[in-house]
């Protein structure tokens, strides 16, 4: 038997995978070694003496150069541990920032040439309804804080009972309003934020309130209820080309950037495979 | 007599234009208070945004957090002045500019190079000590400053645009006593200001500033200061002595009133109208209470530090005869630090950039199991904050966290405020400015609640119908932020009046806080509800409004839409006025409950709100007072 292990040991092969196997242990221990190593070397030293003038304008001692080093090592192992336990993984900003930087890159598309007027004028034509200026209103109301108050002044105003015939009489009609009275030019998203985004339409709708018309409603706002008059109706006006070719290409250029910006981010999507994990039903 | 029918003529013409008067004085809302980029710590949270980006956000375009998601107004302000850190002003971008000499300096390197959270910490650290005047300074570069300021001042110029929005030239004097007692102001010029800003790094004695407005007035540049954050001034925003100690007299007042008319009641760090412990018997006093001092865990003292009981303190000194330090009107802003307030509870992103932009960050949503088991392998308190964020000058000790499982950082105690409201002739610098100077202003916690106050002797209820209310309000009394000279043996009449934000709750009551000095000296208050939701009256033994019955659903956000005002008003005679005592009047209108930023932030989250913080919030608006005078 003894003998056997003999010759055993005499074989080449068996010393050969023996050996083999003794590297691989080496390789293995020192490779987690190396994993939880910190190097302190004369750059990284340098650098915490240069933070630590920074602040106190003076070499640090001994003892608080020891102290700056073992910081940065309790930093770097509470980082590593982080990312051990995968928290960076989880971490919302450092996702974001990473997303950001890759965003980035895809916002540095080099800006394609101009078209001529001519191209340039047919994409005009094409987004001409952003370039209007939208229709506007110049127009006055009468406040009454409930519907039935509202209801009657509107009839003593028919009626003609209230038109005195000073043009600001209408002014001391109704219960008292914090805001304006009168209001010029205002478009349909002014008056919303104001009075409220229903009273707006309302009061766009051509079918409503017409300067023909006088005082119509009631209308309800945030507030309470209006009677109202439209003064004066500004349809919406075309834009002019010409007058803001610059603005046009300024656009148009940044039109062009956003849809480089999509289509490479289509690109990236497209290569990858979206799973959908269905839920299951109880 | 030619002259005088053609006078008569043009009058019959014109009758509006000559006409105009106060009572068409209009409420605009804005924004004093406001941090781009080019304020030191804003750019080190991460913000971008200049000044440029600011006033596009004031007129209602989307722009950039530092995190990333966009911010919109819900509606466009019409008035907002930047007002950045006069020390360091533009610095620390300019430290990340290479090109420049002041980015070879060691902090320079040190803040640029900084990759990680910590580092980046340690970085802003590293250069507190010049900002707070504590080592010899080769960081400053005094070129950079004036160069960024006179950018400032370019950007507002191209802003503004008289009658439809107002961009006004300021910045922020952030003073302080020894350590983080807060004694910040914000200085905003009327029109054209001088080349340099006077900070702190000259001197820390708002004194030292009110004189130098002083001069700079003589040289045709007015200017005033509102000072923010006496919640966290430790009592010496409001103090009996001046800066250096000395007893307040005639001339300390005077000075301070010259160029102090007004002060920040609310902003996102907190309310600073009243404390609880100081008026006990105010059911609404506990609102949006930030009880530390700036920067810091340090409990602030309370007197001294909140608004109602500086104005008793005031006309104590009165009394004394040594004049009124504290006779400021009201207004509120929102401090923030990414160019864009967060104004409305539903859209709030806090204010410090990368430190606060999340409900975990702001201690309204739970975190996350991972999250918590490194504080406890740890033993790090906030540990996932230290590893996350890049504040810098944090000291003290935080108080014991109540709910486990949350953060709990100063921010968790900060809040989606606030808004200014002045009544101004037109929407331009000059009119915007005076109105601020006779202190006809407001301010809100955030949603856009008008609100006037009258007083007067004769002022009548049924003018409240009138449509020629204010008109005659006018003609026959003072408006907010007045004073109303006393009758012998006769009591003022008061008319207030409150509207809603069509965007936020309607109201629940408006009140009037009154406060006075007796004959020995002893100063008082007390609070009447004058108006309520449903047409309901106070109770005349309790001063007190019904329960208007109003609710949220904390699960949903949803209020209830049929109980509550459209708009308040009310007449009041003030039952309780004796000759020869001095007082003070202001409105608190407030809306019904709705849900705080912090619920909606773990609604979104779909997590449970954050125990130890408010679920609901009444949004209020203040009134700047009127002084009755004897």
């Amino acid at each position: 038997m003894k003998q056997k292990w003999v010759s055993l040991l005499r074989d080449r092969l068996v010393w050969f995978v023996a050996l083999g196997l003794g590297l691989f242990a080496i390789d293995y221990a020192s490779g987690k070694r190396l994993e939880s190593r910190i190097l302190i070397d004369l750059p990284l030293v340098e650098k915490l003496v240069a933070q630590w003038e920074g602040q106190t304008k003076r070499r640090p001692s001994a003892q608080e150069l020891d102290a700056l080093v073992e910081g940065y090592i309790r930093e770097e192992i509470l980082v590593r541990e982080a990312k051990r336990l995968g928290l960076d993984d989880e971490d919302v900003i450092i996702r974001r920032r990473l997303a950001q930087k890759v965003e980035f890159f895809l916002d540095e598309n080099n800006p394609p040439e101009l078209p001529d007027e001519a191209g340039l004028q047919q994409w005009f034509e094409k987004n001409r309804a952003s370039y209007d200026t939208p229709a506007k209103l110049t127009w006055r109301h009468i406040y009454a804080s409930d519907e039935a108050q509202a209801r009657d002044l509107l009839r003593q105003v028919r009626n003609g009972q209230i038109t005195g015939g000073q043009a600001e009489d209408w002014r001391a009609l109704g219960q008292p309003f914090m805001l304006n009275r009168a209001y010029t030019r205002q478009d349909q998203l002014e008056m919303g934020q104001i009075m409220g985004a229903d009273f707006a339409a309302t009061l766009f709708d051509a079918k409503t309130a017409t300067p023909a018309k006088g005082w119509v409603g009631p209308v309800r706002s945030a507030y309470g209820w209006h009677l109202v008059a439209v003064d004066t109706r500004y349809e919406t006006q075309a834009a002019r080309f010409l007058t803001i070719a610059d603005k046009v290409a300024k656009d148009w250029a940044n039109e062009q950037g956003r849809l480089a910006k999509l289509e490479a981010w289509r690109e990236l999507r497209a290569s990858y495979d979206i799973e959908l994990v269905p839920v299951e039903e109880k | 007599m030619k002259i005088r029918s053609w006078l008569t003529a043009a009058l019959l013409v014109a009758p509006l234009a000559v006409q105009a008067g106060p009572e068409d004085r209009k409420a605009l809302f804005g924004e004093t208070h406001l941090h781009t980029n080019l304020s030191f710590d804003a750019f080190i949270f991460g913000n971008r945004n200049g000044p440029d980006a600011a006033y596009e956000f004031a007129k209602g375009k989307a722009i950039r957090h530092p995190s990333g998601f966009e911010m919109k107004m819900r509606v466009p302000l019409d008035f907002q002045a930047v007002t950045d850190h006069a020390m360091y002003l533009g610095m620390v971008p300019a430290m990340f500019d290479e090109t420049t000499a002041v980015s070879k300096h060691r902090v320079a390197s040190g803040l640029r190079e900084a990759k990680t959270a910590s580092a980046r910490r340690t970085a802003f650290g590293a250069m507190m000590p010049y900002i707070g005047q504590q080592v010899e300074d080769d960081l400053l570069d005094m070129d950079i400053v004036r160069s960024t300021w006179e950018d400032i001042k370019q950007s507002a110029n191209r802003h503004n645009d008289p009658g439809k929005f107002t961009a006004m030239i300021g910045y922020e004097y952030t003073s302080s006593q020894d350590t983080f007692e807060n004694l910040h102001r914000n200085v905003l010029f009327r029109g054209d200001a001088p080349a340099e800003p006077f900070s702190r790094l000259i001197s820390k004695n708002p004194e030292n500033l009110w004189r130098w407005m002083d001069s700079v007035r003589a040289q045709g540049m007015d200017s005033i200061a509102i000072p923010h954050n006496s919640n966290g001034s430790d009592g010496f925003m409001f103090d009996d002595v001046t800066y250096d100690g000395a007893p307040i007299d005639k001339a300390y007042s005077e000075l301070r009133m010259r160029n102090e008319p007004l002060v920040e009641i609310s902003q996102v760090k907190g309310t600073s109208e009243v404390h609880p412990l100081q008026s006990p018997n105010d059911e609404f006093a506990a609102f949006e209470i930030m009880p530390y001092q700036i920067a810091t865990w340090h409990p602030s003292r309370e007197e001294g530090s909140y608004i109602r009981d500086a104005y008793k303190r005031g006309l104590q000194m009165q009394a004394r005869g040594q004049g009124n330090p504290n006779k400021f009107g009201l207004i509120s802003a929102s401090d923030t630090h990414v160019s864009a307030g967060a104004f409305d509870e539903y859209d709030y992103w806090s204010k410090i950039g990368l430190v606060d932009a999340n409900g975990r960050l702001r201690g309204s949503v739970r975190l996350s199991w991972t999250q918590r088991l490194g504080a406890q392998i740890f033993r790090i308190r906030n540990w996932w904050i230290q590893a996350n964020t890049i504040e810098g000058a944090q000291t003290g000790n935080p108080p014991k966290n109540p709910a486990p499982g949350f953060l709990q950082m100063q921010w968790s105690s900060w809040g989606a405020s606030g808004l200014a409201g002045v009544w101004a002739d037109e929407n331009t610098r000059g009119s915007i400015f005076d109105a601020m100077r006779r202190k006809e202003t407001f301010g809100t916690s955030g949603p856009r609640m008008r609100v006037r106050m009258f007083a007067g002797y004769g002022l009548q209820a049924k003018w409240l119908d009138d449509a020629q209310l204010v008109k005659k309000a006018y003609q026959r009394g003072v408006p907010m932020g007045a004073d109303l000279k006393a009758r012998k043996g006769q009591s003022p009449d008061f008319l207030v009046w409150a509207t809603r934000d069509p965007g936020s709750a309607p109201l629940q009551r408006l009140q009037i806080v009154k406060g006075w000095v007796d004959g020995e000296g002893q100063s008082h208050e007390k609070i009447y509800d004058v108006a309520c939701a449903g047409g309901a009256s106070p109770d005349a033994k309790t001063n007190r409004c019904p329960d208007n019955n109003s609710v949220v659903d904390t699960k949903t956000c949803a209020y209830s839409a049929d109980t509550g005002a459209d708009e308040l008003k009310a007449h009041w005679r003030d039952p309780q006025s004796n000759a020869g005592e001095n007082a003070f009047y202001y409105v608190r209108g407030i809306e019904n409950p709705t849900c705080r930023w912090s619920t909606w932030d773990a609604i979104r989250a779909d997590t449970m709100p954050n125990p130890s913080l408010a679920k609901t919030i009444q949004e209020r608006v203040w009134s700047s007072p009127i002084w009755l005078e004897h």
